[in-house]
């Protein structure tokens, strides 16, 4: 069967039928060709030996002399590691807590009371990091934070300089981070979970089912495919971190490095400090990254293809 | 499957759409002008884009708006003056010199935008053909060795700032309080000294929070005179002489001291704990908070920085008066730049117009200061613009006008403060680090930027810390770095 041509027919008459929906991509499609695929073609920076003032064109290749320097240096395996181990954390935990928090709320009966939660839960979201730095500081300054003058008394402890111990901050960074998205993060799940058929818990209700029944044999398995589509994009960007949160969070403190270099702020501080040579390493982290994120994103979609063919993106 | 087929021809297509555009988006630039006819005023106007940091300003516009009444008889520009606040500067100029943005004229020097990093990088315009014509008037003003110290391989990247040009290093601090304990301060020539003092006032007034501050770079281990020509390498001087041998910082004997210093400073609660992420010493200072701190300093040095502040402060010097060189602060113009030779003008003008110069540095007459006499002047309290306590970042200090608070005799004391001066062991030694140990440079940096702050400001504890800062030194390629700086460092010894 000649499917090239049943395409272009179909697409012709879809087109045609919903022309306002389409337009609508419009949009996206813009921003997405003007800031994903516009600037692929400066992945070369990678292999040239950046010079200021002159186009690409002019520097001089260097091979891969900008990726022998991110491999041996020996922050790259710091930044790799707290990237990955921060997203698993991230991606796995956050599944949990979203999904839990969209059921939870979905079974508040009374509306005004389920819109109340949303909407406190939802408003950290709102806030810029460099607020949110300044509220966390609030809670870890050494002489005036919260933590350092009730909390740490309580268990008769000294304080602390939270910015120059790098121990207890993948927690810290792990509860802001959660505090900050999981609002936003829900509203897909619940979302999906008002669209279930209601038939469904009915005739689940008739047959006798509790609450808990009803939620691991209907709930669930109607998300299942969200959650699997959701994981598949979260994994794909499994090698980029956000950047505010580890950047303005930790105040950019060299200290706490060991646990809160993450590729984005590495690539950051390369850019900025590093003069031209930075804008070189600062290239090749970032095509590294890039090249990680699209064999994941490929690897994922392919296991997914193997598993339920009808959840794979492509 | 149909929406699938559909989005990755839609992706083909759009990735061959991108390189297209990118390619025809890669053409050079327009052509640079040739040049401008001096001693006239040219036709074309020219925005000159002017990149200095402070703390911002509100009145900006108000002065912009003087400064281009009067730039227009003259050169027929306008300026902008973005104020960029000190934290920022470092990285919001260098991530708008690799992107190759344009702008006309930025403050550079050897602690904030390295100078010589950036010059060799081919960010600043070369400035040494147009000494003797668009720059010719601000030249002559120079002492030829303190411009000479701004070369770089016989090439001129940036105007220094006409200022002192020697440095001492010393203590500011509250003259109510050394005069109620009778203590002499340029009695106490070291931290350690110092000590005894602190605890007393730790004690007796409750008002004092901390009795002595600091930051990165006024801790007992600054308190040294050394040549650093890359991060956490050095040559010490002592007692007037320079060590023979290149060193690794954190290794040497001095840093082991200083370093236990402020860590013993740090635990007794001498210093604020919480230096890591509050830097504003002078902050502090005026609030009443804290006795003294170290500064790099020159007569006056404490008034011009509490101007108008209302707080009784006293300076003293401790440490030998060296010459300084010109990288302190200096100003490039861009080789993005547009206009170089506009850009040029006006930096001559800048260092010989005295109306210029004050009106940048306090505003304007009767809205920001008044007139005291021909060369006095009062600047009130929280007035919407004064860029005074940032005059030596810019142009020629010798034209503006005294503050009511400063010593009419400033100027004087200046001038005799450079001659007193000595110069360095090493004078006119600069040690460039070839290109070839770029990556290194760069990986030594980065594991300073992990390790040292907190080290020197008595943040961590230095017995846990300095071993595995030297390792990871080492692993940075440290040791080449020294080799480099001695074999360079060797060869000046045998030319003298």
């Amino acid at each position: 069967m000649n499917s090239t041509t049943n395409i272009r027919g179909n697409l012709k008459s879809e087109l045609a039928k919903n022309v306002s929906l389409f337009s609508m991509l419009v949009p996206g499609f813009i921003l997405a060709f003007l800031f994903s695929y516009l600037p692929m073609f400066g992945i070369v920076i990678a292999f040239k030996k950046y010079q200021i003032g002159k186009s690409i064109w002019e520097m001089p290749w260097t091979g891969l002399k900008n990726f022998e320097f991110l491999f041996t240096s020996s922050n790259t395996p710091i930044f790799i590691r707290n990237t990955i181990l921060y997203n698993l954390v991230f991606i796995f935990v956050g599944l949990v807590l979203n999904v839990g928090l969209a059921i939870m709320l979905s079974e508040i009966r009374e509306k005004i009371i389920s819109k109340t939660y949303q909407t406190i839960i939802l408003m950290p979201h709102f806030l810029s990091y460099v607020i949110i730095s300044y509220i966390v500081l609030a809670f870890l300054n050494v002489e005036h934070g919260y933590i350092n003058t009730h909390i740490m008394p309580l268990f008769g402890k000294e304080a602390v300089n939270w910015y120059a111990n790098p121990k207890p901050w993948p927690f810290i960074l792990i509860l802001v981070h959660f505090w900050k998205s999981i609002g936003y993060n829900s509203i897909v799940y619940l979302a999906a979970i008002a669209g279930i058929d209601t038939e469904l818990y009915e005739a689940a209700e008739i047959d006798g089912a509790n609450k808990w029944q009803k939620i691991t044999n209907i709930t669930i398995p109607s998300l299942k495919t969200l959650m699997i589509i959701m994981t598949i994009l979260a994994v794909g960007k499994i090698f980029s971190a956000d950047f505010g949160l580890f950047y303005q969070t930790t105040m950019d403190s060299g200290a706490l490095y060991p646990t809160t270099l993450v590729i984005n702020t590495y690539t950051y501080n390369m850019l900025g400090q590093g003069g031209a040579t930075g804008i070189g390493l600062a290239s090749a982290a970032s095509f590294f990254q890039s090249v990680m994120g699209f064999i994941l994103v490929l690897t994922t979609n392919y296991i997914v293809n193997k598993i339920d063919s009808e959840s794979a993106m492509f | 499957m149909k929406l699938k087929a559909l989005l990755k021809n839609v992706m083909c297509v759009g990735a061959v759409c991108a390189l297209v555009l990118s390619f025809t988006g890669c053409k050079n630039k327009e052509a640079m002008i040739k040049g401008e006819e001096l001693g006239k005023v040219p036709v074309e106007p020219y925005e000159i884009n002017w990149y200095i940091q402070s703390p911002s300003q509100k009145d900006v516009s108000l002065v912009e708006e003087k400064v281009n009444e009067y730039l227009k008889d003259k050169i027929n520009a306008t300026l902008k003056i973005n104020i960029l606040e000190s934290s920022q500067y470092e990285k919001k100029m260098g991530t708008m010199i690799a992107a190759g943005e344009a702008f006309d004229i930025a403050f550079t020097c050897s602690w904030l935008l390295n100078y010589a990093t950036y010059a060799n990088d081919g960010a600043f315009f070369d400035l040494t053909d147009y000494t003797d014509t668009y720059l010719k008037d601000a030249i002559q003003l120079f002492d030829e060795d303190y411009l000479k110290s701004a070369y770089i391989d016989g090439r001129l990247y940036a105007l220094p700032t006409l200022k002192e040009i020697a440095s001492q290093k010393g203590w500011v601090y509250r003259k109510d309080i050394a005069e109620k304990y009778n203590l002499n301060m340029a009695d106490y020539k070291n931290f350690e000294e110092l000590e005894p003092v602190l605890k007393m006032i730790k004690e007796k007034e409750p008002s004092i929070q901390y009795p002595i501050d600091w930051t990165e770079d006024r801790t007992a281990f600054n308190l040294n005179d050394f040549y650093s020509p890359v991060a956490d390498v050095a040559i010490f001087f002592e007692n007037g002489k320079a060590r023979d041998k290149v060193e690794n910082i954190i290794e040497s004997d001095i840093m082991k001291k200083s370093a236990a210093i402020s860590r013993r400073f740090y635990l007794e609660g001498l210093v604020n704990p919480d230096v890591l992420t509050s830097t504003n010493i002078t902050q502090r200072f005026q609030e009443g908070k804290t006795f003294v701190y170290m500064e790099n300093l020159k007569p006056g040095k404490a008034e011009e920085t509490y101007r108008g502040k209302n707080i009784p402060v006293a300076q003293v010097g401790i440490t030998p008066i060296y010459k300084t060189d010109g990288l302190g602060s200096m100003n490039a113009v861009s080789s993005t730049s547009k206009n170089p030779y506009r850009a040029m003008r006006f930096l001559n003008l800048l260092y010989t117009d005295p109306v210029l110069s004050n009106l940048i540095v306090y505003g304007v007459e009767g809205v920001h200061y008044t007139k005291i006499d021909e060369n006095r002047v009062d600047v009130p309290e929280n007035t919407g613009y004064s860029l005074a306590n940032i005059q030596w970042m810019f142009g020629n200090v010798f034209n503006n006008y005294l503050a009511k608070s400063e010593d009419p005799e400033k100027h004087k004391l200046l001038k005799e403060f450079n001659e007193a001066a000595m110069p360095t062991p090493v004078r006119d030694l600069t040690i460039t680090i070839p290109q070839s140990l770029d990556v290194q440079k760069m990986a030594v940096t980065t594991v300073k930027k992990q390790y040292r702050k907190q080290l020197v400001l008595g943040a961590v504890d230095p017995e846990q810390v300095i071993d595995q800062y030297i390792s990871e030194l080492k692993a940075a390629g440290i040791d080449e770095l020294i080799a480099e700086c001695q074999r360079q460092y060797d060869e000046w010894k045998a030319k003298q």
